[in-house]
């Protein structure tokens, strides 16, 4: 109990840190902030200028903008983007459902296919199947994932026409009634089928192009933990007593394997997070990868800080649970820190 | 090739691990890739500029060795005067990355205390952001260009480099041979530069020249994005960028990607024979 709490104020000062950062970058950029949005002919007026600036306060000194900011933020005030002109808390609340499920999707892809994987390349290492399997992982890692994006919705949607167009859904089709935002629960919660199974569809092609590096690097670990579990002396000994070659694998040595699984689950939750910038970009998936794609193009900085402040809160917490799960399902992190 | 050996008697082979061929394929390709960039000029016999706009989007041919693109520029030359901006471009990143992180992990794993705990949460900030939007956010504040898209990938490059950093310092600070220097009574700056850090520079140095691969790939993100080395001239990643229009001229983005492909494969599987071979619990029992 003593180490999670730690952990949590530990996280504290780093929740502050980004926040100084967010707030650092945007008032060290060249751009003046006042002429981006009031327009270079409001610019002209001294008057309009003072007021702007007396509003959001930006005549005060630093620190004090920072406290503003950060009460700003604390109600939920973001700041308005410079193109879409609302309030960027609510374009991120239109756009974050969009990479939640995505992401989910991605890791469940990667988690059925990394997983067992790498589980048959340890088992049977240094055999064909090791080394094919091996020899995909890398390929996989290895590829770049714009060039894959692109390539996928060549072959698959104009050539072979499997794949749906962009978006989430098909043009004609209504979204289902929001209460998660992700459109396959929701349309399963309100009862509409089909709309599930297109949404389904949509989310295929861009889900496996961005879970491809993730299972490559899965697969890599759980092997490589699976590898050093197999080589312990604990094994020898159940083996030794008769047990059946799968009970050791599975009961014995899997739960262990898989500890080194689950940290990885939260670091790759980042790289997903760059991989979707990319392929929402080029699938026209609405997410906040590519809202935060746009937004850096037309230098909307009020937008991409509030994605950055979002995605990097969302990874701190993510790890947070990580480590939560960690302690929880490894009892040498119980005893060590007691 | 044991096998082979007993066919015939007198000849004897050594058995070559095939992490061993691994690596010195991967090797030799970074070699070969690194001498077809440094000789791009006479090697591609084409100016990476110059507009053939009469073949424009011609297939692969003997004229063409990757075809043209849109403009009926020469996509072998582009490809490889392309790698004159991802290279250098890259290894200025890891370098700085290093550089910084060595820096900053020598200091937090040697001082301890207070210094080590301020200087991990400032790591712990800078890996909270995703390196894409992070990157992406200082290239738009500084304008798109190839010198910003390296000065903004540099900025979260270190990070990894301070956490490997500090974990080989604290593990070297308990040796004999420090005990010792700090016995006979050496400054501890001088303890840490001439006796700890150079302990720790293979293991690092190992790790900045895979890296470069990542670099690589990141950079040609970035670009692939507009957020980097700028049009007409070639990177990788804008190689493929400019391609994406004109997807039914595969060639246009599959060679340059192919060539980042390449790249990134060699230095992963470089990695994976190196650490196949350190890591005691994955080599087994030998």
């Amino acid at each position: 109990m003593n180490y999670l709490v730690r952990r949590l104020l530990l996280l504290v000062p780093v929740v502050f840190g980004v926040t100084v950062i967010v707030f650092g970058v945007s008032h060290a950029l060249p751009v003046d902030p006042v002429v981006a949005v009031i327009g270079e002919q409001a610019a002209e007026h001294p008057q309009i200028v003072a007021a702007y600036r007396a509003r959001w306060s930006l005549n005060k000194p630093l620190p004090e903008q920072y406290v503003a900011f950060i009460g700003n933020a604390l109600h939920g005030d973001l700041g308005v983007s410079l193109s879409s002109h609302r309030p960027v808390v609510q374009d991120l609340r239109d756009y974050f459902p969009a990479t939640a499920e995505l992401s989910v999707c991605s890791i469940l892809i990667t988690i059925v296919v990394a997983i067992p994987l790498g589980i048959v390349a340890a088992v049977f290492r240094g055999r064909p199947v090791d080394i094919v399997i091996r020899a995909g992982t890398l390929t996989g890692a290895s590829v770049p994932v714009f060039w894959a994006a692109l390539a996928a919705l060549s072959i698959f949607y104009v050539h072979l026409g499997l794949a749906p167009g962009p978006g989430r859904l098909d043009t004609m089709d209504v979204p289902p009634p929001a209460v998660t935002g992700l459109y396959t629960v929701d349309s399963l919660l309100s009862g509409r089928l089909s709309t599930f199974f297109d949404a389904l569809h949509h989310l295929m092609l861009p889900a496996i192009v961005l879970s491809g590096v993730t299972v490559g690097l899965l697969t890599r670990i759980m092997r490589t933990s699976m590898l050093a579990v197999l080589n312990q002396d604990y094994l020898r000994t159940a083996r030794s007593k008769g047990a059946p070659r799968r009970r050791v694998v599975f009961r014995h040595a899997l739960p262990n394997a898989a500890i080194p699984v689950i940290t990885v689950v939260g670091l790759v939750f980042g790289e997903l997070l760059s991989g979707a910038v990319l392929t929402e970009t080029i699938f026209g998936w609405p997410g906040i990868g590519r809202y935060a794609y746009e937004a850096a193009t037309v230098a909307d900085f009020p937008a991409i800080l509030g994605v950055a402040m979002l995605v990097a809160f969302a990874y701190l917490a993510v790890n947070f649970v990580v480590d939560l799960a960690y302690f929880a399902i490894d009892p040498r992190t119980r005893e060590a820190v007691g | 090739m044991a096998r082979l050996a007993d066919k015939i008697p007198g000849l004897r082979i050594r058995k070559v691990a095939a992490s061993e061929l691994v690596f010195v394929i991967s090797g030799g390709v970074l070699v070969l890739l690194a001498l077809a960039v440094i000789a791009a000029g006479p090697l591609a016999r084409t100016d990476p500029l110059a507009q053939h706009l009469a073949s424009r989007l011609a297939p692969p041919s003997a004229a063409h060795w990757f075809g043209t693109d849109e403009l009926g520029r020469d996509v072998f030359a582009r490809t490889l005067f392309g790698g004159r901006n991802s290279l250098p471009a890259a290894a200025v990143v890891v370098a700085f990355g290093f550089l910084i992180g060595t820096a900053l992990g020598g200091i937090a794993g040697f001082a301890g205390g207070l210094v080590d705990e301020v200087l991990m949460r400032l790591t712990d900030i800078f890996l909270a952001f995703p390196m894409i939007i992070l990157a992406m956010t200082v290239s738009a504040a500084l304008g798109a260009s190839l010198i910003h898209g390296v000065i903004a990938l540099a900025v979260v490059w270190w990070p990894q480099y301070t956490r490997v950093c500090r974990g080989l310092v604290l593990d070297i600070k308990t040796r004999e041979f420090v005990l010792a220097s700090h016995a006979i009574g050496r400054r501890p700056a001088g303890i840490l530069l001439k006796t700890i850090l150079p302990a720790a520079l293979p293991t690092l140095s190992v790790m900045a020249a895979i890296d470069i691969g990542r670099a690589v790939l990141n950079f040609a993100m970035l670009s692939f994005l507009g957020l980097g080395a700028r049009p007409p001239a070639p990177e990788w990643g804008l190689l493929v960028a400019e391609g994406s229009q004109y997807f039914q001229a595969w060639w246009i983005s599959t060679f340059p990607a192919l060539v980042v492909f390449v790249m990134v494969l060699a230095c992963n599987m470089i990695g994976d024979t190196l650490r196949d071979v350190t890591d005691p619990w994955v080599a087994g029992r030998r």
